[in-house]
Order: C-alpha cells, then sequence, then structure tokens
C-alpha cells in the first residue's frame, strides 16, 4: 500500500495553514510529522481523516485518488485517526465509546456481549483490561488517552494517524505505545505519527516529515538524523551546542513580588512554582498546549482558588475580581471572547475595569488611549470599528491604566500586525519602568526573544508537558534554544 | 446485590421518583385514604396522555434538541380525529390519522434542524404556530365528539384502569426498543457531543431527524389519547402542554444541554407534574391562588430534583 500527498493546500480565509504539502508513505512504514506551532500537521491529519477538505492538490492510495468527505467515508477507506482533543463520551460506557464508530448489531439490536468481547480484546493489546468496568469521566488524562488509541485500533485501520496521543502518557503507557506501533508495522499497517517529543520520534519512527509554517520543509531517513539537525529544520535556523552557556545573573537581590507557589496543573497531574521579581519581564515559551495558559489563569482566579505570596503577603485568589483589586491584570488571549465588549464604545471598554471594579473614575481617556498608540477618531465610536491591533491596544490600556503590579498576558499579540506589535511591546516596557512586572505567553518565539531584547530584566521559560524545563537569561534567549527545549530536548539535564 | 442499588441510585431518574413518593406520603399524610381507586383511575386517565408526550419529548431532550412544537401538534392531531371521526370513519382509520400527523409533524421539526440546521428552539417555534394555526383553520371552535365506543373504552376498559395503561405501556417499549439499538446509543452520543460523535461516525444528521420523527409518533399516540379521554374536538386543547411536559422531563433527571436521563425516569416527572395539579385544583378553592400554589410546587420539584441529584452525586464521592 502506499499514501501520496500531492500538492496538498488548505486556506482558512486569507491565511495559508498548509502550502503545497508533499509526502509518500509506503507500506509498513512509521512516519513522524513534526513541526512547531501552527506548521498545519494538524491540518494535514485532518484533512486525511475526512474532517477537513482541501482546496487544492490530490491524495492517492495505491494510484487511487483518495476523496472523503467525511470521517465515515475516510474510516470506510481505512484511514483512522486519533483526535488530540479526544473523541471520548463521558455519558458513554467504555466499550460502547469503544465500539461507536462500528457498533455489533444481532437481528436488529446491539449486541452488548460482542461489543464487549471486541474491547476486552482490544483493552488487552494496550494493557488495561482493568478499565473495561470504569466511567470515562473518573479516568486520569492517560488512560483517556491510551483508550484513544484503543478506539482507533478497534478499527482495523490501514493508515493510522496517531496526533500527540503521547504527550500526556506515562513512560510505562509509551512503553506499550512503542511495541503497539512494532506489531502494526509487521502487520503492513502506516503509521503517521504526530508528536513534538523528539525522543520518541527517533525511538518509533523510521522516517520524518518536517513541516514549518504551513511548508514542508522535507522529508527524512530517522537514523541519518541527529536531535541538533531536526530541530533546525523545525525552526529554520542552525543549532549549535555553544550558545547554551549561561549568563549568571545573581537574582537574590532583587526584590519578588509575587511567589506562585506550587500552581496545580491539572491535565499534567503536575505543578508549576515561579517567582516573578520587580521590574522584571517572564517571557512564557513553549508548543501550544503545555500548560502555559492553564498556568497564567491559575494566577488569574479563573480556572480554581490559589494561594500565592504577593508584595510579601499570602493573598488568596479565587476569582478574578479578587486578583484585580489585589493589582492583577489579565489580558486574554480570545480577544473575542474574553477582552473586548463589542457592543459597547471605545471609552467604555476602556474605563470598565477602573469604573466598575476599582471605584476609580478614569479621567483624561483621549490622553491614554493616544499613548497607548491607539488609532481611532472620537471615543464614543463602537470599539468593533477598530481594527483587530487597535482593539487590543484598547484592552491593554484597560488594564495598564489601573497601575497594576504585575500583567498576565496570554498570547496578546497573536493576530495583530508588527506596528501594532510593537505599540504592545512599547506599553509594556514603560509599565516596567514604572515598577510593574510582565508575565507574557507567546507563541511565536521570534516574538518573545526580540521583547526580552528591548526590556531592562528579562527571563524567558520555557514549558514543556505541564513542567518549566528551563529558564533562559541574556545570551541564552535565542530563537535556537527556545525551540530545542520547547520539543523536550535535553529534558534530564534541567533540574 | 450491592452493585444493583449503586447502579439503581445512580440512575438519573432516582431523584424524581424519591420526590415522587416524598409527594404521595405528604398527601396521605395531608388528607389520609386519597389514594382509591376512583382517584388513580381518574388520574392515570387524565394523565396517560402527558405521560406518553414526556417519553417522547425526552427523546428530543437526550438527542440534544429542543421541541416547543408539541402543544400545537396535539391540537392538530386532536382536531384531524375528531373531523374524520364526525365524518363517519372508524376508530382504526382515525387512530391511524393521529399517528401519521404526529410523524409528519416531527420529520418536519427534525429535517429543519438536520437539513436546514435551524435552532431547534426557532425550529420548533415557528413549526408550534403553523400545527397550532391549522387546527383552528381546520376547527374555529370547540366542536364534534368521538365515537361512543371509544369514550367507553377508554374509560371503562379493565375498571378503567387497563386503557391508560395499555397506551403508557406502548410508549415505553417503543422507547426501550430503539434503546437497544445502535440508534440508542447514537441518540445519547449526540446528545452529549455531536461533533465527537460526528468524528466517531455517527451519522448526526439521521440521529437527529430520528429523534423528531420518533417524537412526533408518540405525541401522535399521546394525541389519541387525549382525544380519547376528552371525547371531543378542541382546536386548543394541548396549548398549554408543552412547558408542563418540559418541566416533567426535567423533574425526571433529563438534562435539557442533552446525553443525559432515562426516558423512562421521565414518566416519574410527568406523573409528579400531574399530581400536583390535580391535588391543588382539589385542594385550594380560591381558584385565583390556585396558579401560584401549582408554579410554587413546580418549582419546588424542580429545584428539588436538580438539588437531590447533585447531592447524591457528591454522596457517592
Amino acid at each position: 500500500m502506499e499514501l501520496v500527498c500531492n500538492q496538498v493546500t488548505k486556506r482558512f480565509g486569507s491565511v495559508v495553514a498548509l502550502s503545497n504539502a508533499t509526502m509518500t508513505i509506503k507500506t509498513g512504514e512509521v512516519r513522524a510529522l513534526v513541526g512547531g506551532n501552527g506548521s498545519g500537521k494538524s491540518t494535514l491529519s485532518k484533512i486525511l481523516g475526512g474532517i477537513l477538505y482541501c482546496d487544492e492538490g490530490e491524495i492517492t492510495m495505491d494510484g487511487e485518488r483518495y476523496e472523503v468527505s467525511s470521517p465515515k467515508e475516510a474510516k470506510a477507506k481505512g484511514i483512522i485517526m486519533t483526535s488530540q482533543e479526544l473523541s471520548l463520551l463521558n455519558n458513554l460506557t467504555v466499550e460502547e465509546n469503544m465500539c461507536l464508530c462500528d457498533l455489533d448489531v444481532k437481528g436488529g439490536f446491539v449486541d452488548r456481549s460482542q461489543m464487549r468481547k471486541r474491547t476486552r480484546e482490544v483493552l488487552k493489546l494496550i494493557g488495561k483490561e482493568e478499565l473495561l468496568n470504569l466511567r470515562i469521566d473518573k479516568m486520569p488524562a492517560n488512560e483517556k488517552y491510551l483508550l484513544e488509541l484503543a478506539k482507533a485500533l478497534i478499527q482495523k485501520p490501514q493508515v493510522l494517524i496517531v496526533d500527540e496521543v503521547t504527550s500526556a502518557l506515562y513512560k510505562s503507557d509509551v512503553e506499550v505505545v512503542e511495541k503497539l506501533l512494532n506489531q502494526l508495522k509487521e502487520e503492513g499497517v502506516i503509521v503517521l505519527f504526530i508528536s513534538h517529543r523528539l525522543n520518541e520520534v527517533f525511538a518509533f519512527c523510521d522516517t520524518v516529515t518536517v513541516l514549518r509554517n504551513g511548508d514542508t520543509v522535507g522529508t527524512f531517513q530517522v537514523k541519518d538524523l541527529d536531535e541538533n539537525t531536526l530541530i533546525s529544520y523545525m525552526s529554520g535556523r542552525d543549532i549549535t551546542e555553544e550558545i547554551m552557556v549561561s549568563d549568571s545573573i545573581d537574582e537574590s537581590d532583587l526584590e519578588i513580588v509575587l511567589r506562585t507557589g506550587k500552581v496545580h496543573l491539572p491535565r499534567f497531574h503536575k505543578e508549576v512554582e515561579l517567582d516573578v521579581h520587580k521590574s522584571e519581564f517572564i517571557g512564557v515559551a513553549g508548543l501550544d498546549g503545555q500548560g502555559q495558559t492553564t498556568f497564567l489563569r491559575s494566577l488569574f482566579g479563573l480556572e480554581s482558588t490559589v494561594n500565592v505570596e504577593f508584595d510579601g503577603k499570602p493573598l488568596t485568589i479565587s476569582s478574578p475580581r479578587k486578583a484585580v483589586k489585589a493589582g492583577f491584570a489579565f489580558v486574554s488571549g480570545d480577544r473575542e471572547k474574553e477582552g473586548t465588549f463589542k457592543e459597547r464604545s471605545i471609552a467604555e471598554n476602556f474605563a470598565v475595569v477602573s469604573d466598575m471594579l476599582l471605584k476609580k473614575k478614569p479621567k483624561n481617556i483621549d490622553d491614554y488611549l493616544k499613548k497607548a498608540g491607539v488609532k481611532y477618531n472620537r471615543c464614543e465610536d463602537l470599539i468593533i470599528s477598530l481594527s483587530g491591533g487597535n482593539q487590543q491596544k484598547v484592552v491593554i490600556a484597560r488594564w495598564t491604566s489601573s497601575n497594576p503590579k504585575i500583567i498576565l498576558a496570554d498570547d496578546p499579540t497573536k493576530g495583530i500586525d508588527i506596528q501594532a506589535r510593537r505599540d504592545v511591546h512599547e506599553t509594556f516596557r514603560q509599565l516596567l519602568d514604572k515598577g510593574s512586572s510582565v508575565v507574557m505567553i507567546s507563541s511565536d518565539d521570534e516574538e518573545l526573544v526580540e521583547t526580552s531584547k528591548m526590556m531592562p530584566l528579562s527571563r524567558i521559560i520555557v514549558m514543556y508537558e505541564g513542567e518549566i524545563v528551563k529558564t533562559l537569561r541574556g545570551s541564552e534567549i535565542t530563537v535556537e534554544n527556545i525551540a530545542a527545549y520547547s520539543s523536550g530536548k535535553q529534558k534530564c539535564k534541567v533540574g | 446485590m450491592k452493585d444493583r442499588i449503586k447502579v439503581f441510585i445512580q440512575w438519573p431518574a432516582f431523584a424524581s421518583l424519591v420526590l415522587l413518593l416524598l409527594f404521595l406520603v405528604i398527601n396521605q399524610i395531608l388528607s389520609p385514604g386519597y389514594l382509591n381507586a376512583g382517584f388513580i383511575t381518574g388520574f392515570l386517565a387524565a394523565n396517560a396522555p402527558s405521560i406518553i408526550v414526556t417519553i417522547g419529548l425526552s427523546v428530543v431532550l437526550i438527542s440534544g434538541g429542543m421541541d416547543i412544537s408539541l402543544g400545537g401538534l396535539i391540537c392538530l392531531i386532536n382536531v384531524i380525529y375528531v373531523t374524520l371521526a364526525m365524518k363517519g370513519f372508524g376508530i382504526g382509520v382515525c387512530a391511524a390519522a393521529c399517528v401519521l400527523v404526529g410523524v409528519l409533524g416531527g420529520l418536519l421539526n427534525g429535517i429543519c434542524v438536520s437539513v436546514f440546521r435551524v435552532t431547534p428552539l426557532l425550529t420548533t417555534f415557528a413549526t408550534s404556530y403553523i400545527f397550532g394555526g391549522i387546527a383552528l383553520w381546520i376547527m374555529p371552535s370547540p366542536t364534534g365528539s368521538v365515537q361512543m365506543d371509544l369514550l367507553i373504552w377508554y374509560l371503562g376498559f379493565g375498571k378503567g384502569y387497563l386503557a391508560p395503561i395499555i397506551f403508557i405501556v406502548i410508549a415505553i417499549v417503543l422507547w426501550l426498543v430503539v434503546k437497544r439499538t445502535k440508534m440508542g446509543i447514537w441518540i445519547y452520543a449526540v446528545g452529549q457531543n455531536s461533533e465527537k460523535s460526528y468524528v466517531s461516525a455517527v451519522p448526526v444528521n439521521r440521529v437527529k431527524l430520528f429523534s423528531y420523527t420518533f417524537a412526533g409518533l408518540l405525541y401522535g399516540i399521546g394525541g389519541f389519547a387525549l382525544t380519547a379521554y376528552c371525547g371531543a374536538g378542541d382546536p386548543l386543547i394541548a396549548q398549554s402542554m408543552t412547558m408542563k411536559v418540559i418541566a416533567a422531563c426535567v423533574i425526571g433527571g433529563i438534562l435539557l444541554n442533552g446525553g443525559i436521563g432515562d426516558s423512562v425516569g421521565s414518566i416519574f416527572g410527568a406523573t409528579f407534574m400531574g399530581l400536583v395539579i390535580t391535588t391543588v385544583l382539589s385542594s385550594v378553592n380560591n381558584s385565583f391562588f390556585q396558579s401560584f400554589a401549582q408554579g410554587l410546587i413546580m418549582l419546588i420539584g424542580v429545584v428539588g430534583s436538580v438539588v437531590l441529584s447533585g447531592f447524591i452525586k457528591k454522596f457517592q464521592e
């Protein structure tokens, strides 16, 4: 069997998510698909799985044109994918979930004993027979991910697409997966293995296709590659070992504004701890979904109650309201949902926090907005009359005008133009001068490097699977280093 | 045995069963001996229609939908039955017409929701006027009567117990059959999360279409039972039924978000609602006070069932 993608292109509006993806996979091959944030690997797998259509290009299986319009049709042709978001349903039993794609029927009725038998067989494969009688919503994340894989296996795939299933697994579980993949390989199944764990790519896979910003960089034999070369393909830059020298900055003299204590990240069953100094910029790097957002949202009281030490005093943050009163500010990554009030004016959007929560009527709204670089006509206009970048500047001005001691920003510059980005960074710098601190998540590594260079005191923390795997300072802060640690490289060497 | 009890307590309808029993006991204390044969037969005859309709609606709710057209549709069914009966058709023809109208009405809802993807609330809001409108068009004011045989059978067969019970049993059996087919699992899957179901090769549109049509079938049976009980045609007969049936489903442990609940359990909700109305009507003489008393007890019922199921869940953990 042979699966060929030829010049496959997918656009979302004006954004090209995948451009001219080209690759050939042969029977019994385990192919890794790697790339950073927004590289198009999920898009490609969704096209193969029948969830998205491709705009251009052609996919063939054994020379026959492969065209499907739903996951059902894809499954009928033997292409089965696991879902990163998990396709398990909490209200169904384990065997109903496992067999949902192909329920057994006997005489018109569902054949439960057959379903149970098939489920037991597949659970034996993943070594988790005891899961049969449990409820899905009571299971820990790693077992749900294993079940997601089992659900794909039970459908007897010819092409199996494994999308980041291993990222939530424990080491022993990963070994099971490795064994399974080898077995599938012997049966002649094509496996497309999507993972950001490079060590797994090297352990399980025969070949690797690298995607970057929607482009196909190339396909390589895994045995001809080393980690640095692969990372340099992914980031588009050369990686050399010698950059990894640490500048020693003595941080013990600095005043600590916020000691987060241990913040629990439920998805990873891990705890993260961070100390933020006065007037410090901390960039949070990492691939999407490594716990960065949950960590930041927890600090703003959006996840559950956290106990921190703020300004030397203990503080319990149980709601955003409490956080704001203590001097926190939060710029959400989802402007539509959590940033702007669409049907309200620019002035109201600007003043909402200080007016309604802090009970201070803001004066000189125009001055503030001008200083923040917002381009607008009258501040009574609706906020949606502004461009995305300007809307975001209003949101940021809203928070900065309330004189916060610490700003938590979740990818604040996502989807806005370069000039607007610079203005946002400049605003943050001025805040540092005034003695505030900024913690900013960004999915754009270059932005983090640039921003940290313009700040007087800065640090980049790299998160990977719910842990801070590396703190970069001074000249260590490079796109290469961020890319390397984001992929879990040399995890063991970091304390 | 212990597992059996656990499963029983975890049953979504458990809270409503407790609530119903509690209400029966309170009634018994307040007016001892009210549960006599006369009360029970009268209650069954009057409430069998809404119990059947509740089972139908609960299937739509479990699949994640909503249907507020059922009142209008049942009015139409009643009107068509009586109109046909007045023209001299037999019981069989009239009953078949009821079921057919119910199925077609449900099918129309289902097509709008699944094929044209209109929000269920809007679709059924519009169709409720269509169904109710046609009913008024055919029969502008209450008139006519059903065949005498039907009336005698419904109120008298098996000392007045059996006819309503036969209707209810038919409805329950229909649902239990569906629940044991592929469609039964699909309905729960789609109600929980339609995107995940789609990715799992569940024919989401077909499931939605089926749930509305199946509900329509039960509305047809319920409408037939209602007509047999009233014995006459009235174009506005069921207009106030819609919200009562929705409330009955909620009390019976059906989640309005979909995916959770059991249609059999919604029977308890419907029985509770029926009891509340009967009790208030018979014990409160001031008619201005009746609505308030009904509303208050219903609110206690809805809140009570939600709080009780939450408590049961917490207790288990």
